[in-house]
Order: C-alpha cells, then structure tokens, then sequence
C-alpha cells in the first residue's frame, strides 16, 4: 500500500473532522482546502498530474470564493458561531462513520476492481461525512461544505473508473458553481433587491 | 450551422445578454418570449442533417457538435421535442409580463432550458446528469433574488438533485459491464438499484419529494411553477433515453412493476397531501408530486405506450402549472406575500379569476372531466388497471385528493355569503388587498387571464386532438421502445 495514500487518507480524516465539529469559519476553509491536497493526491493514483490538478485548482478556487465571501461579512456577523452545540454528537457520529467505512471500503474495492482500498477509504469516508455535514448544517456554509465534500468523495471513486476531459471540466465546473452558490446564499439577504 | 449551436449554445448565449440587460426590465420578457418562439418554429420547420436550398442561398443545420472530445448530437427525430420545450418555454416568457417574476428569471430561466436541451442531446448519455447539476445551480439565484432570505427548501432542493449525479454517472461505468455479461445478476441488481436510487433523487420521488413542496411554501410561485415544468419533463425524457438504450432494463420485468408501485405511491401521496394543505403553494407542490408519479406509471406501461403517454402529460401540465403559478403570483402580492388560506379570505372577493385559474389547474391536475388534464391521464389509468388494478386505484385515490383540494380551496375561499358556514371572521372578511393591485373586475389583464384560462383548461379538453394529435412523432426519438 502506499505510503502517500495512507497520509492522504488520514490528511482527509482530520480535514473533514474539523469541517464537522470546526465552530470557526477560517479553520473550517483551510480545512476545506487540505481536504483538496487529500483529494488530489489520491486521483494521482489514476490520472495524469495536469488532469488531477484539475481537482486541486477547483477545489481550491471554491474555498477561495467561500472564505472572501464569508470575510467580507465578518464585522457584521463576527459574534456568530457558524453551528450550535453538540460536538460530542458529531464526534461520536464522525466515529461511526469511519468504522462503516473501514468495513465497506474493501468490499467495494473488491466490487469494482479499478478502486484501490485507498481510493475507497477516502471517497466513502468524504462521502459520510459530507452527508453527516448536510444533514446536521442549520447554515448554508454548513451545507455547501457538506455538498463539496460528498462531492469530493464520489470524483475519488469516479476518477479510478473515468479519465473523460469533459467531466472532469464539467465536475470542476459544479465544485465552482457550488461554491458560488454558498456565496451567493450569503450574501445575497444584503443585497439590493431585484425586482 | 450546427442544432446545438442554435439550440443549445445560441439560447445560453441570449440568457447571460438578458442577465446584463436588466434594464429594459418588463420589455425583456416579450423578446425572450418572441426568442424562443422562434427557435420552436425553426425546430418544427427546418430537418435537421438536409440541406434547404432557395435560389443561391442553401443552409444546412446539421446534427453533431463535438466539445472536448464529446458529442452534442440533435436529430432530425429530436426536432418535435425542441419544439416542445421552446413553445413551453415562450408561454413561460408571454405570461412571465403579467406575473412578474424578478428580472433575473428571464436570462436564468432561458440558460436553464438551454442546458436541459443540452442535457438530453449529450453523449454519452448519462452526462445528461452533470448538466441538469449545472442547470440546478444556476436556477438558485431566480430562486432566492437578491434582497430576500431563502428558506430552507432551497438547500434541499440543490442537495437532493445533487445527490443523484453520482449514482447516475456511477452506474455508467457498471452498465458497460452488464451489457457485457447481462447474466450477472449481481451486477445488474446494483446497476438497477443505483439507476433506482439516482432518478428518485433527479425526479424527486418519495421519499426524495420533501423539497418540492418546500420550495413551493417559501420562493417565487412563478420560479417554482417553471423548474416544475421544465425539470421533471426532462428527467423523464432521460429516463425514457435510458430504457430505450438498454436492453436489460427493457427486458427485466420487476424494472416496470416497480415504476408501477413506487409511480402508485406517489401519486397517492402526492394527491393525499394535497388535499390536506393550507397554503396553496405547497398544494400546488404537492400536485406537481401526483404529477410525477403519473409520470412513472407511464414509463411503468414500457414499450410505445410508456413514450405516448409520458408526453401526453406533458401539454396539460404546462398548461395547469401556467395558469396556476400566474394566480398565485397574482394572489402573493395582493395578499402581502403569504398563501395561506386563511390570509387570502378577504382578499378574494377582489380577484375571484385568479381563484377560478388555481381552482381549474388544480381540477385539471386531478383529471376532472372536461379539464385538459382528463384526455391524458383517463386512458393512462385505465390502461394501468388492466395491467395493475391496485396501482391504478391508489393513482385514483390521488386524482380524488387532488379533487378534493381544488373544492376545498374553493370552499374556504368562498365569498363572504358563506361566511357563517365558514365561521370565518368580521375581520377575515373586510381585509382589503395590497392597494397597488387593481380588483379583477376592473382590471383588462385579469379578463384576458380568466379568457385564456378557462379556454386553454376547458375548450382543450373538450377537443383533446388538438394537444394530442402529433404524439406518435415523438416514437422515432426512441427507436427501442417504438412499435
């Protein structure tokens, strides 16, 4: 097994542990961002570099959108927490998540033989979590980080299985768009109307 | 000139110019209107791959736009369906000047159809999923304009339709694998449950639905009614594109008899719950649900009979979304931006046309007869029950919700001499409506609503042949599935 996709599975571990729990909207982009790094080195394992830095740049320029949105209304929003409480809960359930994940991923590895166990680990652990993140955000950043990494988890698995030029312009066209969205969503009450 | 030039890349271009023009505000609509009437009548006119010859001047449209090594390809069989969707989306535009949704709803609602277009024309077929994702995302901000918080339903909506893009492009790469040993049953369960789970997600059937009537509840009527429109029309199109395609899904008996039970479902819920509703946005969501699942009944029938009858839904439709989206807009604004029952008690008694439209649309979702929606969906049913009676009856029973939410609508709504039945209050009754919005009676534009309304409901369905007259055209986009 190798070593860089075992650090990069445990790179995406931590990354979307912090993006669950994280309660500071900073920590929690910069988490987005290693997550990417993560991404990217496991689709090396089936692309060429200049096809996987595909991922990395869309990734990255997606958490750029988001953190200079998020930046720009920080004075008004400074004293919000971007999530409530229950750490313990997302901890607990972020836990459950990795031991389903330690107990599918071999067998979908087995299933579809172009996945590695990596590959696997990483997609279904960014996937579970991304859901865990949809499903408990009661903000828009919340959910729009979830949708990236579920997002993030399933190019993983399709990068092993597809090298199309114009999916992987069309997936990075939809990480952006995401990302656009979520800032879109915040900032769009404070805008001047439309009408 | 190539067909996914000018209808795909030609309208997407048109939209992004009308998101910059916002200026000509109210005059934008009847352009875009005009726009893609003219695409509709270039797509019922002109072949596709033939060369058009007068005098010195020859054109030929052909079928194929290659882009990043992947082909747009538009038939000559393709054009009814294109015409379909231009002349859907021109009556969206035509009566978009009366109801008025924001300005960002004419470039964004135009890219939208453009992309869907996009999305049935791509091969391989199933990056149909990555463009409808796309379209998704740009209908966001129609959806929640600028200046107004969302609710909710919004983030749902783009989970959930998110959601389906990985089982879809996932499945795939599995299908390639069944085509190639069909007798692995292993393999053809997961391809048939990914297939399953990734069109509940895109075609929002239970318990995948919760985000339409949220939707409904909380963003623009008129937005909503169009991506209702537009959105499961094309999802049902894909997945006539993906039974037509292959031959395992066509052959394996339990596909249909689970279109038919999930299809039954949902059409219960959907009609049940409609009934039930006291804000007439979600009742109308809810009525957009029935819909869908009508929708899977119809690809339940397989062969000939599921492309007739997916399409034959598909005019009646429109048309009740158009009527019904136009009164509440109407109603949002003279009602001060809610669409409860109990908030439009008072208000009524000002605009009783845009009561009459929601009323027709609704009893034309739950196939009254006489309505435009009976010609469609009385022989769809009927067919259902010879195949499946308990599917047909739960369909029914869905069709009498739907009834039963268009009568009471009508009741609680009912002028103020039934105010002691009613129990409703002094109050209720006097409240006066948004005073920049004229009373019905004496507004020329309400006239020509009801006019329209009551014509396009019921003197369509009294000549039914005139929607459904050209539905065997719609067979030769589906060589598999034609007779």
């Amino acid at each position: 097994m190798n070593p860089l996709s075992i650090l990069a599975n445990l790179l995406l571990l931590g990354t979307s542990v912090a993006l669950l729990v994280g309660r500071q909207w900073r920590w929690r982009i910069v988490a987005l961002a290693l997550q990417y790094l993560g991404v990217f080195i496991l689709v090396l394992a089936a692309w060429p570099l200049e096809l996987a830095a595909v991922k990395l740049v869309s990734g990255w320029m997606a958490g750029t959108v988001l953190g200079f949105t998020r930046l720009s209304l920080a004075d008004a929003d400074a004293s919000q927490r971007e999530q409530s409480a229950g750490v313990g809960f997302r901890l607990v359930a972020s836990g459950l998540v990795v031991l389903v994940v330690l107990g599918v991923a071999p067998g979908l590895s087995a299933w579809a033989a172009p996945i590695s166990v990596p590959q696997a680990w990483g997609a279904l652990l960014l996937v579970g979590m991304g859901l865990l993140n949809v499903g408990l955000g009661v903000r828009s950043l919340a959910n729009i980080l979830g949708l990236l990494t579920i997002l993030s988890g399933f190019e993983i698995l399709y990068a092993a299985i597809e090298t199309s030029t114009l999916v992987a312009g069309l997936l990075a066209t939809i990480h952006l768009g995401i990302a656009l969205v979520g800032a879109y969503l915040l900032v769009a009450p404070g805008m001047d109307p439309i009408e | 000139m190539t067909a996914p030039l000018l209808w795909i890349i030609l309208p997407i271009l048109w939209g992004s110019a009308a998101l910059f023009l916002r200026d000509l505000k109210e005059r934008l609509f009847p352009a875009s209107a005009v726009f893609s009437l003219l695409l509709a009548w270039i797509a019922w006119q002109f072949p596709i791959d033939s060369t058009l010859e007068s005098g010195r001047f020859a054109l030929r449209i052909s079928s194929t736009l290659i882009i990043l090594g992947r082909n747009f390809t538009l038939l000559n069989v393709d054009r009814p369906m294109i015409a379909l969707m231009y002349l859907a989306l021109s009556l969206w535009f035509l009566a978009g000047f009366f109801a008025r949704p924001n300005l960002l709803f004419v470039g964004t609602a135009q890219i939208v159809v453009g992309l869907l277009i996009a999305a049935l024309s791509v091969e391989p077929f199933l990056y149909a999923a990555l463009l409808i994702a796309v379209a998704v995302l740009l209908s966001v901000p129609m959806l929640a304009p600028p200046g107004r918080s969302h609710g909710p339903g919004l983030m749902r909506f783009v989970s959930f339709q998110l959601f389906g893009l990985p089982f879809i492009l996932f499945v795939g790469w599995l299908l390639t694998g069944v085509e190639a040993s069909p007798s692995n049953l292993s393999l053809v369960l997961r391809a048939g449950i990914l297939v399953a789970l990734g069109f509940a997600f895109l075609q929002a059937v239970f318990p995948f639905h919760s985000w339409i009537p949220m939707l409904a509840g909380e963003s623009n009527p008129y937005v909503v009614g169009f991506l209702l429109c537009f959105l499961p029309m094309t999802v049902s199109i894909f997945g006539l594109g993906f039974i037509d395609r292959y031959a395992w899904l066509r052959d394996t008996q339990l596909v249909f008899q689970m279109l038919f039970a999930v299809g039954a479902v949902v059409c219960f819920l959907g009609g049940t719950w409609a009934a039930i509703q006291n804000h007439l946005g979600r009742m109308l969501g809810f009525a957009v649900v029935f819909e869908i699942g009508l929708s899977l009944l119809a690809l339940g029938l397989s062969g000939a009979e599921a492309v007739q009858f997916t399409f034959a839904l598909i005019p009646a439709r429109i048309i009740a979304l158009l009527v019904a989206s136009i009164a509440l807009s109407g109603l949002l604004v003279a009602a001060g931006r809610s669409l409860l029952l109990d908030d439009l008690a008072g208000i009524i008694r000002f605009h009783p046309f845009l009561l009459i439209g929601f009323v027709l649309s609704i009893l034309t979702f739950g196939a009254l007869p006489l309505t435009v929606g009976f010609a469609p969906k009385a022989p769809l049913l009927a067919r259902v029950w010879q195949i499946s009676p308990w599917a047909a009856a739960a369909a029914m029973l869905g069709a009498c919700g739907l009834l039963t939410a268009g009568l009471r609508t009508l009741y609680s709504l009912a002028p103020p001499l039934l105010a002691g039945q009613l129990g409703l209050t002094q109050e209720s009754l006097l409240a006066k409506p948004n005073d920049s919005v004229q009373p019905d009676r004496t507004n020329p534009y309400a006239w020509l609503y009801l006019a329209i309304s009551v014509f396009s409901i019921l003197a369509l369905g009294l000549v039914p042949q005139i929607l459904y007259g050209t539905l065997a055209q719609f067979l030769a986009i589906f060589p598999q599935l034609g007779p």
